[in-house]
């Protein structure tokens, strides 16, 4: 189709009008990376100071599913429950610095401490100047979206090491109310959508109680004291990584699931993270090895030298592929 | 049931002979629980690619949430190709400066790295060009399965903690935990 018309156009118009085209983008483009900036801040504030409780659908490959989010925050911090509305019943809860999944299927509940909140709310992390050289940026029209007016943005990557994103922001409140995560061809990898939403004053305290007691369940829980140190020397580098991505967090921990403590390291390119774990490989170590997925989350996972490595990140494939092969150790 | 659940959204998916197809069609002219069902997935479908007229998106959330609540797994039909087409139609029906700048406009983004993206354009590493990771972008045997996932949990866990979405979208990210398909050693899936 388009050759056909291409052949109908003299060069040098296409040629012309192209150019100026360019132009024009490049002018708009800087006005609409301070635009996302500003959209980006709101929703990112919006996460985690407004009550709220809405109904959202869940969607990747071709599964579906329907959870229910109630968040709630005052001046001691954060409350959130993630309740599932079909299928088995799972939940999430959060109360401050503890995150509690209850899986009833599995017969088991995992805690887990939250990153320190060194502030409240947390700080604005991206810089969308910095991020031009790896993203492009757009902001779109408005779109409703739960009945309520939101601004659709776009972010997308230049290479294929990231994942490309459209966001739905309220326009009145900030919050994020649909997300389409997109893959290299432009396809959805996953998606979510409120369908219905309620800003409250004060969400009531008894919302956000787990529904499910998880008395009789295995628990899993942080060991106490809490492990979470910063060590000085760091033994554990990974060699490739995507440009833009940086190493943001090195800490080692205990995971409530295991008794030996790993070393979780996170890079970052400001957008997307990407996880790295290692740990002891011991006959409990329940290993996970090759490509592996959940959603947008991609792992890898390899045996090195008596140790073992996860990479986890809403990166594609390649991403947690190329980081998990150049992972060495340096005594 | 759930057989003929599954058989259904295969259909819609068109990943069925057009044998098992008309079977599937005799069934939902008779039965009128079924085209009700019928009726969900395609709203279901719609909601997600936002394609619902204004005056469906009014009454969607009742709907939705009375759907998904008594369908234990849906699936989502994939309808990517008719957009190529309408996109065709669209660019046919204009005039010629409108299709010029069209052409342009197309020219311009083909030009970009971000179309490029599927050849592995920008390919860029701390230390040793990533030539043999872009390599192997293509078909990767991934793993999806509930045993998989429950084993990735506190890895996600902890990762969720730790990256940048949380700080954007708050509790989000769990829901891929919550949405795990049932954990049932016998069913083990595989894609």
């Amino acid at each position: 189709m388009n050759r056909q018309l291409m052949k109908r156009v003299s060069p040098s118009w296409i040629g012309f009008l192209a150019l100026s085209l360019f132009a024009a983008q490049a002018a708009l483009a800087d006005g609409q990376v301070s635009h996302v900036q500003d959209w980006l801040r709101r929703m990112s504030k919006a996460a985690h100071t407004l009550d709220y409780d809405g109904t959202f659908v869940y969607s990747y490959d071709n599964r579906m599913h329907a959870m229910r989010l109630i968040h709630s925050a005052d001046g001691t911090g954060e409350r959130e429950r993630l309740v599932s509305l079909n299928g088995p019943a799972r939940e999430v809860v959060r109360d401050h610095d503890l995150v509690t999944c209850i899986l009833s299927d599995n017969r088991s509940v995992l805690v887990e401490n939250t990153r320190p909140a060194k502030q409240f709310p947390p700080t604005f992390p991206i810089h969308i100047h910095s991020l031009n050289a790896y993203y492009t940026f757009r902001v779109h029209g408005g779109e409703r979206m739960a009945g309520q007016p939101a601004q659709k943005i776009s972010i997308r990557p230049r290479d294929k090491y990231r994942y490309g994103y459209h966001l739905w922001v309220d326009r009145k409140t900030g919050l994020l109310l649909r997300t389409d995560l997109l893959n290299a061809s432009d396809k959805p990898v996953e998606q979510f959508m409120f369908t219905e939403i309620h800003y409250l004053k004060k969400v009531p305290d008894k919302l956000l109680e787990p529904g499910i007691s998880g008395r009789e369940f295995t628990w899993y829980e942080p060991q106490e004291p809490r492990e979470d140190t910063r060590p000085d020397v760091r033994h554990w580098h990974v060699e490739q990584v995507p440009a833009g991505f940086s190493l943001d967090i090195y800490r080692t921990h205990k995971m409530a699931s295991g008794k030996a403590p790993i070393v979780h390291m996170v890079y970052s390119d400001g957008m997307a993270s990407v996880s790295v774990f290692v740990e002891k490989l011991s006959k409990q170590t329940d290993t996970l090895l090759g490509s592996s997925r959940v959603g947008a989350v991609n792992a890898y996972g390899r045996k090195l030298k008596g140790y073992y490595a996860t990479v986890v990140g809403e990166v594609p494939q390649a991403t947690v592929r190329l980081m998990g092969r150049s992972i060495v150790h340096k005594p | 049931m759930s057989d003929f659940n599954e058989r259904l959204s295969c259909f819609l998916d068109g990943e069925l002979s057009s044998e098992e197809g008309q079977r599937v069609l005799e069934r939902l002219r008779h039965d009128g629980a079924l085209q009700v069902r019928w009726e969900r997935y395609q709203l279901i479908s719609d909601a997600l690619r936002n394609n619902l007229p204004d005056v469906a998106m009014r009454d969607l959330a009742g709907r939705v949430s009375t759907a998904l609540e008594s369908e234990p797994a849906i699936l989502a039909p994939r309808r990517l190709r008719v957009r190529v087409g309408r996109l065709a139609k669209q660019v046919a029906g204009v005039g010629i400066a409108a299709t010029i700048a069209t052409v342009a406009v197309l020219m311009v983004q083909s030009d970009s790295p971000v179309a490029n993206q599927g050849q592995g354009a920008m390919v860029a590493t701390v230390k040793a060009p990533a030539d043999n990771a872009a390599r192997q972008a293509a078909p990767v045997n991934v793993r999806e399965s509930s045993e998989v996932q429950s084993k990735l949990s506190p890895y996600i866990v902890n990762h969720n903690e730790y990256s940048v979405s949380a700080g954007m979208q708050g509790m989000m990210p769990y829901m891929r935990i919550v949405s795990y398909p049932a954990h049932e050693p016998a069913a083990n899936e595989t894609r």
